[in-house]
């Protein structure tokens, strides 16, 4: 690639180009990250102010035309202000930092120098000088190129500057000015208050000759950097901008800082950091004369340095006499002694050996390869140095050194004496008195700059000083160049939107905390520190809104969910119960029902109902088996009765097994071997014995044995089915049963020719029907049940395993005829069959009547919904 | 007076207080109810002591018969469950007779009731011996509404279920049908059931009424 298109106007240019031939754009752009970007503002740290002309190139043409525009008119509006306010004692504006860059630019640009600073100062006419036809143009590409043409000028010196200064100042300025700052010792306090946090503490305690780097700061008067006609913008509003102490080369920042003892030109970037009335300060600095006696630049420097200076634009007229002795710090008086000061200046060319150790350190080269570092000396009091160029041998350090040595009064000849005097080590520390009372002692600041770190503003210039200097005094080498493409400085106004460490609030000023600072760099400040953490809410708390953001839906569903509950707490009103007839009248009437009709056909004797005939048996002829059954019994069989039912259906089974039992006493005469299985059976079975069977005269012990309670249930009866003799040993009257006549010849339960079972449960027949079933062999097996459990054992007769079943008055009443006529069956069957059919009409008539109910109720509903809407 | 005019008298006494039952219920019931309740647990009692216990075990014990002293202790550690602390001790007698019984039961049951209804339940559908009349006919129609009500029963005691699309928690419709059928079967059994308690207990009436007509001489 041996060309490079512009990124702005496509134009094609040569490789190595940095800049754009058609729009002077630069052609590789800045990249490098921005210093400080990222270091968070501290609390009450002051955004380092920085010089934004140099971002000027980059902007494009139109808005460089734009504001090359605005900056003439400006120009012109300063003039007019600064004409007008001569006499007038205007406030001094604060120039924003956003048009610093512009400012000092415009100020760089504009080559026509009001008429009132080219009779004040003396560098109007030298830069006409300088910036003569051909160099006007090179001037205004040097500001476009960020100082890129600077460098091709030859250097300018400061006594070409400065001489022409001092005449004009000897006619426009007042006399007290004239005499103020020597060149020489302002730049050695600068330079000595820019490092004095710089490096250590310690540094500070150095040798004298430690003044000497500070000295050969470079001042650059006539560099006309971008960052040199900062102070322009102060000139143009402030009515001390017209005095003529003020020159290009002052700062623009109003502030107080102590940096602006420093030579403006040498410190571009602090420059703009140092206040409004140091850069009036700097300003008048040329017009001190280094020619003056020593008492008339003390006196002429006493109203300068003082913290009024702050007033000095205003009461610029009323300065111009001296201030009392007393109300001079002693770090003005320091600078009555500037000459002193300024005498080992003369010995840095004189003598290496007064170098001091942190200047050989920065620059041993230098200072060894360059044997005439000290040639500038002598030049320095000589106004023709100032026009010498610097020697391109020269090293950029020393290049940058040699400007300043021009501020430097002229030393005694024998002045061996340290940069450094006692009197001027705690001069440094004279800014600080502008943050505290003026009783501070020189001691005081000693220790007050030896223990804490110095500002920013204050530490910061130093070292960029001597590095702009020296690009701006040198011709920018390669590396030069890569620096100029290193990584930007953010400007002040973007450091100021930096973020802030801490969000402490700032302390009301009407708070209680008014004490001063008694220590440290804010001493003599109010107000400037938070009471501290803790004390105080750091912010307020949040305001959260207690209503509840929902949506319509969830407000929808939220509410049917409140319908819901609501229906759930609501109560619900039960439908009142229709009178129901009481149980107990209910009871009474059935009753009375059931004894009238069912005792009185009883006690009547009615035989109005036939006996069912057992030919016309429905039941599958379960009763004519029965019957058939007895038939099957040998004569004097023996035949196990098993009575297990409870005394309360005694009535009953009495009544439905007489028939059958008779009969079968009556035909066959079997023995009779009775068991229950339940406890009451025994005693149940005697009074049968005693009572339906009397008639038969049976006799115990003879024809019937009574085997007593089967225990065990139907563990007992499945004992019994197994082995008989071994479960009921013995008889109810505990004599040896089975050794009886009733039980001659049995030993299992086969041995019996029949087996009739009387119960009353279904259980209980259906438990002798399962367990001794199986084992009966040929016995039959008779059930004589009650009503109630006969239809749960007719399936047992039904499958084969009861040969015949008795269920009940009905089937007794038919085994009863087979004997006899009029038996306790057929007495009972007209009152059985009126109480059968009482139960039926009374179960028919209750259903109707429920029936009819429901059918009512229903009607109702229906015509109680009919109206209901 | 006769001994058993007395207990005639006592008998229509106690008859009348449980018919007292029929305004509430009330102290002569409950008299007549207590006064049953001891009278048969005195006579269980006794029954059990003098016709069990101490033919069955006392005296064989004490005739030697050592062996016996098993079911001595057994029944010995059944007095325990009187006290809350020692109930645990007669766990193994109770744990002996419910095994025991319910062995003896599911054997009875199988052997003696669900083998012998199956297979007669099968057989009356047996035609070999029946001939082609109106027996034979009657027979299959008994024994199609035996099976029918056989099986429709058994169908009702099915409770499985599935869920439906609505959630409801439903039988097939087949077995809902069939189950339905069932349940008219169980429900012609329980009425005769119930026809056969109000039987018993009518002739149990019936019988109270010719006693006191016996007692009274009125009948």
């Amino acid at each position: 690639m041996d060309s490079i298109r512009c990124p702005v106007c496509g134009e094609v240019n040569p490789a190595n180009a940095e800049f754009c031939q058609n729009c002077m754009s630069r052609l590789e752009p800045l990249t490098g990250p921005l210093k400080g970007e990222d270091a968070p503002l501290q609390p009450g740290q002051i955004p380092t102010k920085k010089v934004t002309a140099e971002l000027e190139p980059i902007l494009p043409q139109w808005l460089r035309e734009a504001r090359e525009k605005a900056r003439q008119s400006a120009t012109e509006d300063a003039a007019d202000s600064s004409l007008t306010a001569k006499d007038s004692a205007p406030i001094v504006p604060s120039t924003p930092d956003l048009l610093a860059g512009l400012a000092s630019q415009s100020d760089d640009e504009e080559e026509e120098v009001p008429d009132w600073l080219v009779s004040l100062t003396g560098n109007a006419p030298a830069k006409k000088k300088k910036n003569a036809p051909g160099a006007e143009d090179t001037q205004v590409k040097w500001v476009e190129l960020g100082g890129h043409e600077e460098v091709e000028e030859p250097a300018p010196s400061i006594g070409a500057t400065q001489s022409p200064s001092e005449t004009p100042l000897q006619n426009t300025t007042p006399s007290w000015m004239m005499p103020q700052e020597p060149a020489p010792e302002k730049d050695e306090l600068a330079d000595w208050l820019s490092r004095a946090d710089q490096p250590s503490a310690s540094s500070l305690d150095q040798s004298p000759a430690s003044s000497q780097p500070a000295e050969s700061f470079p001042p650059a008067f006539s560099t006309s950097k971008p960052e040199d006609m900062d102070w322009l913008r102060n000139l143009e509003p402030q009515p001390f901008a017209s005095t003529p102490a003020l020159e290009p080369q002052s700062p623009d920042q109003p502030r107080d800082d102590f940096n602006s003892q420093s030579h403006p030109t040498t410190t571009p970037p602090p420059a703009s950091d140092v206040p409004d009335w140091l850069n009036n300060l700097q300003s008048q600095q040329p017009a001190f004369d280094s020619t003056l006696p020593p008492a008339q630049e003390e006196q002429a420097a006493i109203p300068l340095q003082s913290d009024w200076l702050g007033t000095v634009g205003t009461d610029t007229p009323n300065q111009s006499e001296p201030a009392a002795p007393g109300e001079i710090p002693d770090w003005l008086k320091a600078f009555g002694q500037t000459p002193v000061t300024a005498e080992p200046s003369a010995s840095l060319g004189s003598s290496s050996n007064t170098m001091p150790d942190w200047l050989k350190a920065a620059a041993p080269q230098s200072a060894a390869d360059v044997p005439s570092a000290s040639a500038p000396s002598p030049s320095l009091s000589s106004p023709d140095v100032d026009k010498t160029p610097v020697a391109p041998e020269t090293p950029d350090w020393l290049s940058s050194l040699q400007p300043a040595q021009p501020q430097f009064s002229t030393p005694p000849a024998d002045s061996k004496a340290p940069a450094f005097t006692a009197q001027e080590t705690p001069q440094p520390p004279a800014p600080a008195l502008a943050f505290s009372d003026d009783s501070t002692t020189a001691a005081n600041m000693d220790s007050l700059f030896a223990s804490m770190q110095a500002p920013d503003w204050l530490a910061g210039p130093a070292p960029k000083s001597a590095d702009q200097t020296s690009s701006e005094t040198n011709p920018p080498s390669a590396e030069q160049k890569g620096e100029a493409i290193a990584p930007a400085e953010l400007p002040s106004w973007v450091q100021a939107m930096r973020p802030v460490e801490s969000a402490i609030p700032p302390s009301p000023p009407s708070s209680g905390d008014s004490s001063a600072e008694a220590a440290g760099p804010l001493a003599g400040l109010q107000n400037v520190l938070p009471a501290g953490p803790g004390f105080r809410p750091t912010s307020k708390p949040k305001a959260y809104s207690i209503k509840l953001n929902a949506t319509n839906e969830q407000q929808t569903q939220a509410a049917l969910l409140e319908q819901i509950l609501a229906a759930e707490a609501a109560p619900i009103p039960m439908k009142a119960a229709s009178v129901i007839m009481s149980q107990r009248v209910l009871r009474w009437i059935v009753t009375v029902l059931v004894f009238l009709f069912v005792g009185g056909i009883f006690f009547t004797g009615s035989q109005i109902f036939a006996v069912p005939d057992k030919s016309n048996d429905p039941s599958n002829g379960q009763t004519e088996m029965a019957i058939s059954a007895i038939g099957k019994i040998p004569a004097s069989a023996p035949v196990l009765v098993v009575f297990d039912y409870e005394p309360s259906l005694s009535g009953e089974m009495q009544t439905v097994a007489q028939p059958y039992l008779n009969l079968m006493l009556l035909l066959q005469h079997p023995r009779l071997t009775i068991l229950s299985s339940s406890p009451t059976g025994s005693a149940l079975a005697e009074n049968f014995m005693a009572g339906p069977l009397a008639s038969r005269g049976y006799q115990r012990g003879s024809q019937y044995i009574d085997l007593g309670y089967l225990p065990g249930g139907l563990a007992g009866v499945y004992d019994f089915a197994q082995n008989p003799a071994a479960a009921v040993p013995l008889g109810a009257d505990g004599s040896q049963a089975w050794q009886s006549a009733p039980l001659k010849g049995v030993t299992r339960i086969s041995d019996f020719a029949a087996i009739i079972i009387l119960t009353d449960s279904a259980e209980a027949g259906r438990v002798w029907i399962e367990q001794a079933g199986p084992l009966r062999g040929n016995a039959s097996m008779i059930v004589i049940s009650s009503s109630q459990a006969g239809p749960m054992l007719m399936p047992y007769f039904a499958s084969g395993q009861v040969n015949g079943l008795i269920n009940g008055l009905n089937d007794a009443s038919k085994v009863e005829q087979v004997y006899e006529q009029n038996g306790l069956a057929r007495q009972y069957w007209d009152a059985y069959s009126v109480g059968l059919l009482l139960a039926a009409g009374m179960i028919l008539l209750g259903g109707l009547w429920s029936l009819a109910r429901g059918l009512q109720a229903r009607r109702a509903e229906k015509e109680e919904s009919q109206f209901v809407p | 007076m006769s001994p058993d005019l007395i207990a005639g008298f006592i008998a229509f006494l106690f008859t009348l207080f449980i018919f007292s039952y029929l305004i509430g219920d009330n102290p002569l019931f409950r008299i007549a109810v207590y006064i049953f309740v001891g009278v048969s647990a005195g006579y269980v009692g006794a029954v059990a002591f003098r016709q069990v216990i101490l033919p069955d075990l006392f005296v064989p014990l004490l005739a030697g018969k050592a062996l016996l002293i098993v079911p001595l202790i057994l029944g010995a550690l059944l007095l325990t469950k009187v006290s809350p602390r020692l109930t645990q001790l007669g766990m193994p007698t109770i744990a002996l007779l419910v095994g025991v019984s319910a062995a003896i039961a599911v054997g009875g049951a199988v052997t003696g009731t669900l083998l012998p209804q199956i297979g007669a339940t099968i057989e009356l559908f047996n035609t070999r011996s029946a001939v082609l009349s109106a027996q034979f006919f009657g027979m299959i129609f008994n024994g199609a509404w035996i099976l029918a009500g056989v099986i429709t029963t058994l169908v009702y005691f099915h409770f499985g279920a599935h869920t439906t699309r609505d959630g409801a928690v439903r039988r097939f419709g087949l077995i809902e049908l069939i189950a339905f059928i069932g349940s008219i079967f169980l429900a012609i059994t329980l009425g005769v059931l119930f026809a056969g308690v109000y039987s018993a207990a009518l002739t149990a009436l019936i019988d109270r009424f010719h006693f006191v007509g016996t007692l009274f001489g009125l009948h």
